[in-house]
């Protein structure tokens, strides 16, 4: 099973799931798909929308 | 640590006068913008001018300044200003005031012209008038490499005026090192105005910390709390401009003047990943361990070759959203240029924005510009920056700031400046946020996010939560406009006491929750300096610190009618963003409800002015002039 990360959706404010490495993911809550970031190995960043 | 020194430095006379800072000031006050503030509200009376001899220009370091712990190497620079004629105030990072305080003194109280350029040379106790009419002329970075020279020591610091604060551009800032700005209030016009190139210092003195071991102790404790935020490890790898990401996608980023609310998928170049590829290293103010700051090469194109500092997120509006460009060497290369200028970037992008959307709309043409300005055309943006610092044209008149310049240009064009109580505002759109439009407008020294702008609001944290921080109930959404007064008032005296202790707004609850605050700041001011505070106390003396700036802009003319974010705010609901954020402007009365809670929240009356009781309680009296005489 993959390591999972998170990262604050900027629309909807909450945070959602990221699996490590991922350059892009999908907000669980409100279904935005965004751009990400990796701040630290283990810290992801919305970048952008996708 | 008690026992600090400030000096009044009369340059018409040519004499100093070096006084204790009684220990009564400091629990009054702490140090930094609230003594800075003591000294003006009772020496500068309204109908002296900002460029009159007689208006006070005041440097101070905060309490804690210079001492191992949230990036203390904070310096305040206040005056009374240009642009808005009432509070002129900027905080500035780097290592000037630590080595102030090295030399023994933690404010200069500056008054007086001289009468040809000089500098001040602060060296262990004893303060020197100087020569520098060989200075006159000579970019930031070649007067502080100049003066290290002269001096002989390498390790001097210095705060100095650039082309545009001896031009007295009106927005004209202070630097120290490459990149460390006073930025705002037209301070260095002041200092200009005063005939004041430099001011170099040079320290070897002990600070007497109160109890050495414990303060050690707790500061690196503290600074293992900031450096554990996810905040603080963002911003030591991407710096300020990873704001940009969040402003930009959200929908809260002026671009065009204001007339849109972000670049869309037009302004994706600018995204902070993208300025990894330029970074060299990344370097620190004193007293800093998280080290946000950038040391930046461009390595191909127009601008090959140039080696500076920053940029930061104040330049990837002014040189980038504001004027249509979408390019990071433009906003490197004007990054570097404004800094040797000596010049506020921020107000400065505004100001030239404005132009330019005063040229879309044939208000001003080619004919009183000398060329187009076209959005996007980065040499147009240059040379319009340059002409200026220069005062050279149409750049003589924009120079002036936009209350002076629309008084030419005509009344109506005012609309399109975005500005508060004269003093541009940062390429924020506020309209969507409505704790941030309250906090530019009410801000004591103009349109600004550094004085309480509540940034957490954005992470609509648990109600509880923000309970428990603030002290009050305030509302996660952070559209919301009920309870917002609350949370402005809380920042404002937040910030202040952050600006009276010397620390750094990076490591406080500015962007993140986590970071030290009251609580926090109550030993480390035992260890450092021996006075027992209360979380309590603190607040209260934010809340006079700030409560004598606002009764300095009411005494000089700034009211309740200056408390209101641009009109265009109020008229124009956003075009992009995401959903939530498009159709979105600032609605009148709702905004009207929330300055009286928050004027009710200070002790202020419905017109914005400190009641009886609230100057009573905070031990505030009227003026009283105490700049000593000297003969």
């Amino acid at each position: 099973m993959s390591e999972k990360y998170e990262a604050r959706c900027l629309n909807c404010r909450k945070r959602f799931e990221v699996e490590k490495g991922a350059e892009i993911a999908v907000c669980n809550h409100c279904g935005s798909k965004w751009r990400i970031s990796w701040v630290t190995p283990e810290q992801p960043k919305v970048q952008g929308p996708a | 640590m008690l026992k600090r020194k400030v000096a009044f430095v009369d340059l018409s006379k040519e004499k100093v006068v070096v006084e204790e800072i009684p220990k009564e000031l400091r629990k009054k006050h702490l140090g930094g913008r609230g003594l800075n503030w003591y000294y003006i509200y009772n020496n500068v009376t309204p109908e002296v001018e900002p460029f009159d001899p007689e208006n006070l220009l005041v440097i101070g370091t905060g309490f804690l300044t210079g001492l191992p712990c949230l990036g203390t190497g904070r310096t305040q620079i206040s005056t009374k200003g240009p642009l808005t004629k009432g509070v002129g105030d900027a905080n500035m990072g780097g290592a000037f005031g630590p080595e102030l305080r090295y030399a023994g003194f933690d404010h200069l109280v500056i008054k007086g012209k001289a009468k040809e350029p000089v500098y001040l040379f602060v060296y262990n106790g004893e303060i020197e008038i100087r020569k520098a009419s060989h200075l006159w002329g000579l970019d930031t970075y070649e007067t502080q490499k100049a003066l290290k020279e002269e001096i002989g020591d390498e390790r001097v610091e210095s705060m100095v005026i650039g082309k545009a604060g001896e031009n007295k551009v009106y927005f004209a800032n202070v630097m120290n090192n490459i990149k460390n700005a006073g930025g705002r209030g037209g301070t260095g016009a002041v200092m200009g105005s005063k005939n004041l190139k430099a001011i170099a210092t040079r320290g070897t003195m002990d600070m007497h910390i109160h109890d050495v071991d414990k303060f050690i102790e707790y500061a690196m404790q503290m600074n293992q709390q900031v450096l554990s935020t996810k905040w603080a490890k963002t911003l030591s790898r991407l710096g300020t401009p990873l704001l940009y990401d969040v402003s930009y996608t959200t929908g809260f980023i002026g671009t065009m003047n204001w007339q849109y609310n972000t670049p869309g998928k037009e302004g994706e170049p600018l995204e902070a990943e993208y300025l990894q590829d330029y970074i060299v290293k990344h370097t620190a103010c004193m007293g800093c361990s998280v080290h946000c700051r950038h040391r930046v090469k461009i390595e191909r194109g127009e601008y090959a070759g140039l080696i500076t500092e920053g940029p930061e997120y104040t330049m990837m509006g002014s040189f980038g959203t504001l004027v249509g460009c979408y390019d990071w060497d433009l906003v490197i290369k004007g990054n570097d240029e404004c800094n040797r200028w000596g010049v506020d970037n921020l107000s400065l992008g505004a100001i030239i924005s404005w132009a330019f959307e005063l040229y879309q709309r044939e208000i001003l043409t080619e004919k009183d510009v000398g060329f187009k300005l076209e959005w996007g055309d980065k040499n147009a943006v240059l040379e319009l920056a340059r002409m200026i610092v220069e005062r050279e044209e149409i750049g003589d008149l924009l120079a002036n700031g936009f209350l002076e310049a629309a008084k030419k240009i005509g009344e109506d064009s005012l609309y399109y400046a975005i500005h508060v109580k004269g003093q541009p505002d940062l390429h924020t759109d506020e309209r969507g946020i409505p704790s941030f439009a309250l906090g530019i407008a009410t801000s004591t020294r103009g349109a600004d996010h550094l004085r309480s702008r509540p940034a957490i609001d954005l992470f609509q944290l648990p109600e509880e939560f923000l309970e428990k921080l603030i002290g009050y109930k305030i509302k996660s959404d952070f559209t919301a406009y009920e309870t917002k007064g609350i949370l402005v008032w809380w920042f404002e005296l937040y910030f202040n006491i952050v600006d009276s202790l010397g620390v750094c707004k990076f490591q406080s609850t500015f962007n993140c929750p986590h970071c030290p605050q009251y609580d926090e700041y109550v030993p480390l001011l035992k260890y450092a300096t021996g006075l027992d505070f209360t979380k309590e106390e603190l607040i209260q003396i934010g809340e006079r610190n700030y409560t004598m700036e606002r009764l300095f802009n009411i005494i000089n003319g700034l009211g309740k009618e200056h408390d209101y974010p641009p009109e265009r705010f109020f008229k124009e609901p956003n075009k992009r963003g995401l959903p939530f954020m498009k159709g979105r402007k600032l609605d009148r009365d709702k905004y009207e409800k929330m300055l009286m809670e928050y004027y009710a929240q200070h002790g202020w009356d419905e017109n914005g002015v400190p009641k009886e009781e609230t100057l009573k309680k905070l031990g505030i009296e009227k003026p009283k002039p105490n700049f000593p005489e000297v003969e």
